[in-house]
């Protein structure tokens, strides 16, 4: 399962997986270093969900950053003709 | 501005949301099944399905209108637990929707909730996500689906998420306008006048909430602010940059009541009467912090929280006048 670090505050990580399940809110000390918010996860977790695994994934979070670049521009160019008045 | 707190709204709305639900998926089966059993293309029954969902939304919408004389807006701040999700509605019936909650909440939830107050399949015209985080954008993608959202506003900074992902699929599936709006755009939506305060044009920050899509709304005489996630650091490079035009009577306390936001700078420059946070009972994160709501009770102002309150209902009228609905006591 995959799992991507969302949010850290006061020393607890919030990673959020790819299904609808709930987050895993682990201490950020747990997470391996050097991370940052964004980071993509391999998840495993163990003996009934007492321990967990995370073993990063920095080309999986690199094709997701382009894929979603990617969807986005074509939101805006789709967007670009019909763009509604804006007072500056 | 003056104050006049309810409890429990009526039933009859979720009563009439429920029965047309119910009338819409009887005719997409009575349908479905004649279809099967004659040449009719499935374009054909699409059309027909669209034309069915708007008679019902206009009937829907008939039934449930029982609004008074004078009034200018309705602020509905839903229960979506440990996230955020806004409806504002003006008189005319134009909608604008800050947020969709998190997204390990049923998908039936918030469209419930959409459906009692915008009529089923209704129109949003301006969906709003603060920040691309699981906890704003959440079944996104089913609203997006569901409901016909004309222009959709994203702060511009990706995010690794599937959640994400599949808002975005559903964005480019809906053909919905898209825009990344930056600090200094005024925009009016039917009566809504809206003045962007953040993000920068020329700088980006480093995280999520910090990039969070910062607006003050005026609706006739009244100013909402809402801030997203944004921390106290980005509430003073606001205040720097926009003082004197922030000034507003409703403030959506930012990060849902963190001590993380919520600065006495922001309190003092914004001045609401009224305050709102959203957050969900006993959440990872203590939210509300009890530093904000301190910061809150020493100035007097009023503080509705959807972990206590749950869904809040604000009713703005002409004269100043403000009228609190609760889904909860106490």
């Amino acid at each position: 399962m995959y799992a991507v670090l969302e949010e850290i505050e006061d020393g607890m990580a919030c990673l959020v997986p790819d299904s609808r399940e709930k987050p895993l809110y682990i201490p950020v000390t747990s997470i391996p270093e050097p991370y940052e918010i964004g980071d993509v996860f391999l998840v495993e977790e163990s003996q009934g969900a007492q321990e967990v695994y995370l073993k990063r994934d920095s080309d999986e979070r690199e094709r997701r950053l382009e894929a979603n670049r990617s969807k986005r521009k074509r939101l805006l160019n789709m967007s670009h003709n019909k763009k509604p008045d804006k007072k500056n | 501005m003056r104050r006049k707190s309810k409890k429990k709204r009526t039933a009859k709305s979720r009563t009439v949301s429920i029965l047309l639900t119910t009338l819409l998926v009887s005719v997409a089966f009575l349908l479905g099944s004649w279809a099967e059993r004659t040449e009719v293309s499935f374009e054909w029954i699409e059309k027909y399905m669209d034309q069915v969902k708007m008679r019902i939304r206009s009937f829907h919408l008939l039934f449930i209108d029982e609004r008074p004389a004078g009034e200018v807006a309705q602020l509905h701040f839903f229960d979506v637990g440990q996230g955020g999700s806004v409806l504002l509605e003006a008189y005319d019936g134009t909608t604008i929707l800050i947020d969709t909650g998190r997204y390990d909440r049923s998908g039936s939830e918030i469209i419930t909730y959409l459906n009692e107050e915008i009529g089923v399949g209704g129109e949003i015209d301006l969906l709003i996500f603060t920040h691309n985080d699981a906890d704003h954008i959440g079944n996104g993608d089913m609203i997006l689906e569901y409901f016909q959202v004309e222009e959709v506003w994203m702060n511009g900074m990706d995010h690794t998420s599937q959640t994400y992902s599949d808002v975005l699929d559903a964005m480019l599936e809906a053909e919905v306008t898209y825009s990344e709006p930056k600090a200094g755009e005024v925009t009016d939506v039917g009566p809504f006048k809206i003045q962007v305060l953040h993000p920068a044009k020329e700088k980006s920050e480093r995280t999520q909430n910090d990039e969070s899509i910062v607006t003050r709304i005026q609706v006739d005489e009244t100013a909402i602010i809402h801030s997203g996630d944004v921390s106290a650091r980005v509430e003073e490079r606001i205040i720097a940059e926009h003082s004197g035009k922030l000034k507003s009577d409703i403030m959506i306390l930012g990060h849902h009541g963190s001590r993380t936001s919520t600065s006495e700078a922001w309190l003092e420059t914004v001045g609401p009467s009224v305050a709102v946070y959203q957050s969900g009972m006993d959440n990872q994160y203590g939210h509300p912090h009890e530093e904000t709501l301190n910061k809150l009770t020493e100035r007097s102002i009023a503080v509705y929280g959807t972990d206590i309150h749950g869904t809040i209902h604000f009713t703005l009228k002409e004269n100043d006048q403000l009228e609190i609905n609760t889904e909860e006591e106490n």
